[in-house]
This record gives C-alpha cells, sequence and structure tokens, in this order.
C-alpha cells in the first residue's frame, strides 16, 4: 500500500503550463511504486488533464474543485481533505523532486518517527534552471535553531524563508492542526509553520536537496505579487502579512483579514 | 662476598623476576594535559595489553603532577600503575625493560648507564632528531632496539640507525568506531595537526561556497575516545591535514565509521593510503575536492561500492587482536633474549667462580 500522496495543484492549463507540468509528474515517475498522485483542478480542466495521458506508470487521482476559490493554497487544502495515505507531500507546478527525494523522505521518517514534518533543502534555480540559492538547509547550521536540525518557533518569529513544498506532512497531523489559510496573503505557508511548531509539531531538515523550485517565474503568484500592478504588494502590505501570519497563528482555522493601509 | 659472587646474587635474583614476570616493563610517557592524544593512547594500548597477560608493565611520568588520562580514556586503562621518575625514585633493573618515545631523546644520556632492555619508541618520525644531540645515534646511549608503526618508518629508521633491530606494531582502531546506525548529518569531522591549517581550510571554504555556510565543522579535539567516536560517525565526511603524521590514525577511524576522508597526503605516506579516499599532494585543492564531496553528496550522490570496499579492507589489518597479538610477541621476544643473555652471563660468572 503507497504511503505518500503527492499533491499537485493546477489552476490553469495554457501551452507553457502542460510543459512545465510535464516535467513536474516527470520527476514523480520514478517514485510510481510508493506514492500516488492527486492533481486538484478546477472542474473545467479535469478533462483536459486526463487527456494529457501524464503518465503509464503513475497511480493518478484527478481531485475536481467545483468551488469558486481556486487558488493555490485552496487547491492544496482540498487534496488534504481528500488525502487518505500516512503522508503527503506538495508539487508546485513548476517545480520538481529530485531524484533522492524519495529515498531521503523515507529514510528519516523511518529513523525519526516523532517527526511530522520533513523539510528537504530546496534548490532555488531562475527560469533558466542556474542555481540562485538553497531554502530550507539553514535548520542546519550550527547554533541556529534549538536543535540543530530541527525548525522552532522562536527561530520562524525571525527568518520567514522557508519552503513547504516539496515536504513530506504526515496527513493526521496537519488534519488535526489545520491546513493553509486561503486568505493569507504571501505568507500563508510561514503561517502554517509559525502554527505547526507553536502547536508542538516536530518539524525536521533533511540534509538532501530533494525538490527544485523555480523563483520568480514570469505570471507565477509571488511573481505577480511583485510585479503584476493589479495585485502587486506593496512594503506596508508586505510587513501586514507577515505580522499577521505572527498574529495568527494561534488559531487553527482562518479568521476574516482586512488589509488596511496605514 | 667478592664482586662475582655479588653479580651472580644479582643475576639469579634478575632471573627469577623474569621468570615470575615481576621485572617491569616501563613506558615512558609524556603528560597531555588532559588532551587526548593517539600516540598515548596506543602507549597505554601496549601496556595494557601486557598487564592483562601477566608482565608487570608500568606507565612511567615525570613527576606527580602528570594529570592521567582518565578524562578521555575509558576506565579499563585505570588498571595500569603510574610511577614517577622524580617522585617515586625508581631503580630500573638489569632484568626491566624500559620505552622511551623518539620526542624524549633528551633523557637518553641520562638513561646511558641503565642496563635494562632499552627500547626506542618511534611514532612520529619526524620528531627523531628533535631532541636527539645533533649527529649522535640512539645506540650510543644503548639504545639498539626500537618499535614503530609502519613499514615506512621501520625502512627510515634503519637508513639512519642501521645497527637498530625495529619491530612494527601498528596500533589499532577501536571496536567503537562502526558505521552509524541513525541518518547522517551535514558535518565535518577536521582534524589538522596545524591550528592555522585548520581556521584557513574553513574560512576558505566559506568564503569560497557560502551557498554551504550551514555545513558545521566538528573540530575533533578535547573529547573522550568514545566521545570521539560517536561524533566521528555521524559526520558525512572527514578532512585530515598532518603532514608529520606516521601512522595517520584518524583516517582509520573515518574509514572504520564508513565515512570518507579528503586528505592531504603526509610528508611520509602511510602503508595503508591507496584509492581509500579523496586523497591530494596539493593543499589548495582540499577546499575544491571537500566542496565539490558535499554538493554530491546533498544530491544523494554515493561512493562507488569499489571505493567502500577499500576502506573497509584497508582497515581490517588494525584489529585490537593484531595489535596485542604483535605486542605479546615483540616484547616476549625482548625478554626472551634478555633472559638468555643473563643465564649466558651466569654461566660464564659461575665458571670463572669454579676456576
Amino acid at each position: 500500500m503507497k504511503k505518500i500522496t503527492i499533491l499537485l495543484p493546477v489552476h490553469k492549463l495554457d501551452e507553457d503550463d502542460i510543459i512545465m507540468l510535464k516535467n513536474a509528474v516527470d520527476s514523480v515517475e520514478d517514485f510510481h511504486n510508493d506514492v500516488k498522485l492527486s492533481i486538484v483542478s478546477p472542474k473545467k480542466l479535469k478533462a483536459q488533464l486526463v487527456d494529457l495521458g501524464l503518465s503509464g506508470k503513475l497511480e493518478i487521482n484527478f481531485i475536481e474543485n467545483t468551488t469558486n476559490q481556486t487558488d493555490f493554497t485552496s487547491q492544496v487544502n482540498l487534496g488534504i481533505e481528500k488525502c487518505d495515505t500516512e503522508w503527503f507531500s506538495i508539487l508546485e507546478m513548476d517545480d520538481e523532486y529530485t531524484k533522492v527525494w524519495l529515498t531521503a523522505v523515507s529514510e528519516y521518517a523511518h529513523n525519526y518517527k516523532d517527526v511530522d514534518v520533513f523539510l528537504p533543502i530546496v534548490k532555488d534555480v531562475n527560469v533558466e534552471g542556474s542555481f540562485l540559492s538553497f531554502t530550507n538547509e539553514s535548520v542546519w547550521a550550527y547554533g541556529f535553531t534549538e536543535t540543530q536540525g530541527y525548525l522552532d518557533n522562536e527561530v520562524l518569529l525571525e527568518y520567514q524563508n522557508y519552503q513547504t513544498s516539496g515536504g513530506l506532512y504526515r496527513t493526521e497531523v496537519i488534519k488535526e492542526n489545520g491546513s493553509f489559510k486561503d486568505n493569507l496573503k504571501l505568507t500563508f505557508s510561514y503561517e502554517l509553520l509559525l502554527r505547526l511548531t507553536h502547536n508542538g509539531v516536530k518539524v525536521m531538515g533533511i540534509p538532501k536537496i530533494g525538490y527544485q523550485h523555480v523563483n520568480f517565474r514570469e505570471n507565477s503568484l509571488f511573481w505577480s505579487y511583485k510585479n503584476d500592478d493589479k495585485i502587486k504588494l506593496n512594503e506596508d502590505e508586505v510587513k501586514f502579512w507577515l505580522d499577521t501570519a505572527k498574529k495568527e497563528f494561534f488559531f487553527k482555522n482562518k479568521r476574516e483579514i482586512t488589509y488596511t493601509q496605514a | 662476598m667478592n664482586k662475582n659472587q655479588t653479580n651472580i646474587e644479582k643475576l639469579e635474583s634478575a632471573l627469577g623476576r623474569l621468570e615470575n614476570k615481576e621485572s617491569v616493563i616501563y613506558f615512558l610517557t609524556y603528560d597531555t594535559k588532559n588532551n587526548p592524544r593517539a600516540s598515548v593512547k596506543n602507549i597505554y594500548d601496549m601496556a595494557l595489553v601486557l598487564k592483562e597477560n601477566g608482565y608487570n608493565a608500568k606507565i612511567l611520568v615525570e613527576d606527580n603532577t602528570y594529570t592521567g588520562v582518565q578524562n578521555w580514556l575509558t576506565e579499563e586503562y585505570l588498571k595500569l600503575d603510574v610511577v614517577s621518575i622524580k617522585d617515586d625514585k625508581i631503580e630500573i633493573m638489569v632484568d626491566d625493560v624500559i620505552v622511551v618515545p623518539e620526542h624524549y631523546s633528551n633523557v637518553l644520556p641520562q638513561l646511558t648507564n641503565v642496563k635494562s632492555v632499552k627500547v626506542i619508541l618511534v611514532q612520529q618520525k619526524d620528531y627523531i632528531f628533535e631532541t636527539l644531540s645533533i649527529g649522535s645515534k640512539w645506540s650510543d646511549y644503548g639504545f639498539d632496539k626500537a618499535i614503530t608503526t609502519t613499514e615506512e618508518s621501520k625502512k627510515y629508521i634503519l637508513e639512519y640507525f642501521p645497527e637498530s633491530l625495529v619491530h612494527i606494531i601498528p596500533p589499532f582502531i577501536g571496536e567503537n568506531f562502526t558505521p552509524s546506525e541513525n541518518t547522517i548529518k551535514p558535518f565535518v569531522a577536521i582534524s589538522c595537526r596545524d591550528r592555522l591549517i585548520h581556521r584557513k581550510l574553513i574560512s576558505e571554504f566559506y568564503l569560497k561556497y557560502p551557498q554551504l555556510r550551514w555545513i558545521t565543522f566538528r573540530d575533533m579535539v578535547q573529547m573522550t575516545y568514545n566521545e570521539f567516536s560517536e561524533a566521528l560517525k555521524e559526520c558525512m565526511v572527514s578532512v585530515w591535514v598532518d603532514d608529520e603524521s606516521t601512522f595517520g590514525t584518524f583516517p582509520l577511524e573515518s574509514m572504520k565509521c564508513g565515512v570518507p576522508i579528503v586528505g592531504k597526503i603526509p610528508n611520509s605516506e602511510p602503508d595503508w593510503m591507496d584509492e581509500n579516499g579523496l586523497w591530494t599532494y596539493d593543499i589548495n585543492k582540499l577546499v575544491d575536492i571537500l566542496a565539490t564531496y558535499i554538493l554530491a553528496w546533498l544530491e544523494g550522490v554515493e561512493l562507488t561500492e569499489e571505493v567502500k570496499d577499500k576502506m573497509k579492507s584497508t582497515v581490517i589489518p588494525y584489529t585490537k587482536e593484531n595489535h596485542n597479538n604483535k605486542t605479546l610477541s615483540v616484547f616476549g621476544s625482548l625478554i626472551s633474549i634478555r633472559t638468555e643473555s643473563i643465564k649466558t652471563a651466569l654461566t660464564n660468572l659461575k665458571q670463572e667462580e669454579t676456576v
């Protein structure tokens, strides 16, 4: 029986998206004996996704999102809700797992039974695939967190830059503690980590490059927050969402939040 | 009683002590001031196996300020008696054995008139001439036997002290050095004889590879023997720079733990050195080799089975059993030669007496 579900949220599907999606799915292909793939998408995209014939080996489950909320966080939350495996991971459409991911997460999940979230090192690359930086590696820096290798709430309150995609999550623990809050712009994954560590969930880093993330791809969510005039966030708003995350992590469920300019 | 009779009595008593294993084997040892040293552990290992096999082995130190090894070696080593030259006023007899480490060559003149079996212990061949009077030889002071740790070192000794009888007793790598049963951590175990090189390597690494600044360098000093092995086995790689090294305990301990070693080849190549590590003659290449290995490790690249097998087979000869057998055999032979020579001297004296 497969123990891991890979959640792959799809919001739209143009030509470029299809290429990226195929690459993302290809990166899971070799894990077909151990993982299943759940592609969460708006109802209207399902047929097109099925027609793509994304994999001959993977067990793919297409989850239709019939609501109007088809943003990244809502799609992931729906995937978590429907997840029936012990663990899940999140794969963004423009990202890829590395070959060592499955071996590494399996080894760590086996050796550290008390840990519920594992974050591999993420290699950030630009759209050309050139190396930019690592993310999640800092938990292994000497003296950075209280216990080397583990992420703690105190450190998170000062350092926000952690990547949740590519991580391995114990499904029941996330269901108990609540998943992403879809009304938090920019800082939804930060807030989740703050909430988990505040609630005593052990979050551990895996010192292997398990995931490759394209940073600031044009039209990606975070690119849009920076560059798209329609949804661009100014400095005050960035600060607001950071501060909000630091207030909201005490609550399991989302509360109504309105940004008002200072 | 004439002089002959006195000598006969002395020799008979020496023979009695030898037969009853009461003769003392002294190992002159320096005070590490609680700093663990492989060379001192090796001395204690030899003394311990001799003691456990009925020999009267003792650690000989300068004075009672000696701090001992209780803070870094296990309890079993405390079985060994420690006697001091100054405070215990020991008398070294004809049937005793004294083993003097090479860097203690300055005491050799004081031991010239001592009639015991006299042995030089060479663990660091570069230290041989450090305190030895220029142009003098060990045999000038009656030291005609040597124990060393490698073939290479034996060859060197025979080149400069050809009159010496040289035995090889390689140290052993403890059973506490085993591969980790847990996940390996992104730590680098570093062992450099020269602290300046130690600092330089770490600084160069962090400056040249800032994306790896989160990698921890673990300074393998100030640990007990067991803490050392535990700390070593959870590291992903070891770094070793010790140009003066003769035997090279640290890389072997790494190999026994399954931890790959990146190292600078010392001035005299250890006997065991082979394709069992990432070796270079050029110290300036170490940082790049290390970073390349670490980046590959982070991506999940493993050492080839061939290298892993080489690492395993390299350490096979350095077992405690081999070390113990070799120690017992060498000292057994030294003592038996001395017993025979005392017997011969005794026979000669007795013959003189009857004539």
